[in-house]
């Protein structure tokens, strides 16, 4: 399990370096984290329906994340902010619900 | 092309949640020999960003904490100051009285003016005073049992113009600024809270008659259903609290 080496070295960086997130930054926080888990799950998934491609993984990794921060800066200047980082949410976390159902039936067949 | 109705959003989202992504189930796999790398670098980024999200929001709760300790901390100092304030205040006054009752003594003109500044510091309710009065005390006859602030207002105005000086509800002694008003359920005499039993006693230079406040006692006990009681007797009046 070699990416679990890149988990242990996320949290380790996280809490040695303990970067301080600048003001303007910290509303892309949580909605780059639920973008970022999105997409790890859906690797997962892939990888059970044997069509996993790490091409595809860093792209959307990459993409979600961005995707998801530009949307809400977008929604930010034009003084709906809240409103979007809550529809990103609820997309995200539906796209997370249903790839964790499906690597569930995987493992549990249930 | 065969017919095929489309998705709607809902059921795309559910169905094809991945899709997006990725190339349909059963198209080969293409996984090329260093997967791992990439691998890495995304698990390390993702955990970096909780990590990194989850201290930051401990720090600001942490932050706003002590802004909040600190400020409670000023108000304490302030509410302090306030008080020591207050007391040097009386401690003053307390002086400016002795040395000009020392001073008014020495002339005639002084000790008639010293009778008058006695009067006055009475009428004021600057002094406490203990003389012979009257209580009235309005309470509860039943559940039903209203009494507003205006009916409260309505008897002491009615001991003023009986000849009363001085005049205190539930110990709090009225002066020309105290005001009795309601603030939801509560009345408040001066800013402060009083509770049933309401008991407004008074003191004046000729003896309070009992009975010329029968009429509005009874039309209190016809209307709210108050019950009253009126006691002729000796009545200590505190001095009126001096404001902050």
């Amino acid at each position: 399990m070699i990416p679990v080496l890149g988990l242990i070295v996320g949290v380790v960086l996280g809490i040695v370096l303990k970067p301080d997130v600048p003001l303007w930054l910290q509303p892309y926080l949580p909605i780059a984290v639920v973008a970022g888990l999105d997409a790890v799950l859906g690797a997962l998934r892939a990888l059970f329906d044997g069509v996993f491609s790490d091409r595809v993984f860093v792209i959307s990794f990459a993409s979600n994340v961005v995707i998801a921060g530009v949307l809400v800066f977008l929604g930010d200047s034009l003084g709906v902010g809240s409103q979007i980082s809550t529809g990103i949410v609820i997309i995200l976390t539906l796209r997370i619900f249903s790839n964790v159902a499906a690597i569930r039936r995987h493992f549990f067949k249930a | 092309m065969s017919e095929h109705r489309r998705p709607n959003l809902l059921e795309e989202l559910t169905q094809q949640a991945y899709l997006s992504d990725y190339p349909p189930a059963g198209e080969r796999s293409e996984v090329r020999a260093k997967w791992w790398v990439s691998s890495i670098i995304v698990a390390t980024i993702l955990t970096l960003l909780i990590t990194v999200g989850l201290t930051s929001t401990r720090t600001l709760a942490v932050s706003q904490q002590t802004q909040r300790f600190a400020l409670i901390d000023r108000v304490r100092a302030q509410e302090n100051s306030v008080n020591e304030l207050a007391a040097t205040n009386a401690a003053d006054r307390v002086k400016i009285k002795v040395e000009s009752q020392a001073q008014l003594a020495e002339s005639q003109t002084g000790r008639t003016l010293l009778v008058a500044l006695a009067q006055a510091r009475v009428a004021a309710g600057v002094t406490s005073v203990t003389s012979r009065g009257l209580c009235i005390t309005l309470g509860q006859a039943s559940e039903s049992t209203s009494l507003t602030d205006r009916d409260l207002q309505g008897v002491v105005n009615m001991v003023w113009r009986n000849g009363a000086f001085a005049v205190a509800i539930n110990n709090e002694r009225l002066t020309s600024r105290s005001a009795i008003r309601s603030a939801g359920g509560a009345i408040l005499v001066g800013y402060r809270p009083i509770s049933m039993p309401y008991r407004i006693c008074a003191v004046s230079k000729k003896p309070l008659v009992p009975d010329s406040f029968s009429v509005l006692l009874s039309h209190l006990r016809s209307k709210n259903g108050v019950e009253s009681q009126v006691v002729v007797q000796t009545v200590t009046l505190p001095a009126a609290q001096m404001p902050k």
